[in-house]
């Protein structure tokens, strides 16, 4: 009797720390893409996972250890647009693929890769939230999309999956990327009611791109105020990007304050890597990046086109009725 | 208030799809109306892939000129890929019929499309542009456009 009741209190204390461990794993893991790294001229099923909820909106809850467990009410994602922005572009020439040494690039988007827009599209497929649209540029080109609807609780992170194709991006022949990622500006919504700039992560997480390498005009971006407790990573002093950076002074109002720091995603973007097929499309001989491996180059979609299109509108070319911003 | 919600969603999509050269309209179709200057020329690029047919071996295009026809004013459409190009005229304009088809082999990747006309005035055309396999079998096709004139 007394070893059946121990049998079952090891195993429920052991069911017990496994669903904290899941919840811990699930507090700190970030919006991402399904299928991250794609080769190239290849279309690909994938999707968003929107991977935990808000902060806590009483900010009992604060710094790292909080659980990010208010229900996520919808998503709007933008992919880089080359047709009608002209997206920030580096390229890396000896990191060897950590992506830490990206040197700004005045070249067009063409000279790397193709298509120029319509990198991720919106498949319909009836999951989970009841109502979606794509979004587009001015010539009606697939920039993106939302989804929205219903609250999942996330008292225990769960995923949220929205699903998209990403396209058969093609790598320039003549170019020296051996590839080509594509960092995503992402919005997970958890408080409707917060417009912009009153946002902080209880009420939306921004896991947003910030173009902080050599060259790019206006570096380095960041908090007004830097954030000397994220040793790890680093806030250098410095002005927005975009509208939609993702500042917050850990509970609720965020943006602008004295004490603002960057939020959760603060320059955590979910990426789609594409990598160049080196036996179709083999590097010219004259590349010399990485020892002769190619350049990886990271395409950052505009501040224009992110605060034009991050927020979320009835309509796909941001008119209509508007819902988010 | 979610049925206000979704009504709204279902119109715009609706008003989306009656605007012309938009990569939502009919599948590999796509219409407009080429500004009356002579120069005026519409641009895009058609992204060909393997979708699980196979790869792409050729585009084949073909324009409508859907305007009533004018003496000397005709509707051509172009595509690029590789140094490479061809070209097709819809030689009676208004008829209901298109061009004759052209094919141009590039395989997979980005071919660039374009129309233009043969004079000044307003032309409503419509294009088809399908990617196939070397057994003519339908393959990925995705468009996006770079420029209306």
């Amino acid at each position: 009797m007394t070893r059946s009741i121990k049998i079952k209190r090891t195993a429920f204390s052991s069911i017990s720390a496994v669903v904290v461990l899941a919840a811990s794993q699930g507090a700190f893991a970030h919006t991402r893409l399904e299928t991250a790294t794609v080769p190239e001229a290849t279309r690909v099923h994938n999707a968003l996972n929107v991977s935990h909820g808000c902060a806590d909106p009483t900010g009992a809850l604060a710094g790292e250890g909080a659980l990010k467990n208010q229900p996520t009410r919808g998503t709007t994602v933008v992919f880089p647009n080359a047709i009608s922005y002209l997206p920030i572009i580096g390229v890396d020439s000896t990191s060897d693929g950590k992506g830490t040494a990206k040197v700004y690039t005045p070249n067009k988007a063409d000279a790397y890769y193709t298509p120029l827009a319509g990198i991720g599209q919106l498949i319909h497929t009836g999951g989970p939230w009841d109502y979606t649209n794509i979004k587009v540029d001015a010539l009606k080109n697939k920039d993106g999309f939302w989804a929205g609807g219903a609250p999942y609780d996330q008292t225990i992170s769960t995923y949220v999956q929205v699903a998209f194709y990403s396209a058969a991006v093609t790598i320039a022949p003549t170019s020296c990327a051996r590839s080509v990622t594509f960092e995503l500006a992402v919005a997970d919504i958890c408080d409707l009611t917060a417009k912009s700039p009153n946002i902080g992560d209880a009420q939306a997480l921004f896991w947003s791109p910030i173009p902080n390498f050599e060259g790019v005009p206006g570096q380095p971006f960041g908090a007004g105020v830097g954030d000397p407790a994220r040793a790890n990573n680093p806030v250098p002093v410095g002005p927005k990007f975009s509208n939609y950076d993702g500042w917050s002074n850990g509970d609720k109002v965020g943006m602008g304050a004295a004490t603002a720091k960057a939020g959760d995603g603060w320059n955590s973007p979910a990426t789609l890597k594409v990598t160049r097929d080196l036996v179709k499309n083999p590097l010219p001989a004259s590349c010399t990046g990485n020892a002769g491996k190619g350049d990886d180059v990271y395409i950052y979609p505009s501040a224009e086109q992110i605060n034009k299109e991050l927020p979320v509108w009835s309509n796909p070319d941001q008119t209509g009725s508007n819902y988010w911003k | 208030m979610k049925n206000t919600v979704l009504k709204k969603i279902l119109l715009s999509t609706a008003i989306l799809l009656s605007a012309g050269f938009s990569s939502i309209t009919l599948a590999h179709s796509g219409g407009a109306t080429l500004g009356a200057d002579a120069s005026a020329t519409d641009l895009a690029s058609v992204t060909c892939y393997d979708d699980g047919n196979g790869p792409a071996d050729h585009l084949l295009i073909a324009v409508e000129d859907g305007s009533a026809p004018i003496p000397g004013l005709l509707v051509n459409m172009q595509a690029f890929k590789d140094n490479k190009m061809t070209n097709v005229t819809d030689p009676v304009s208004g008829d209901g019929n298109s061009s004759p088809e052209a094919m141009l082999r590039g395989g997979n990747g980005d071919y660039r499309i374009s129309v233009n006309k043969t004079n000044t005035g307003l032309r409503d055309f419509e294009v088809t542009f399908h990617c196939e396999t070397s057994n003519n079998i339908h393959t990925g096709t995705d468009i996006n456009v770079l420029q209306v004139q």
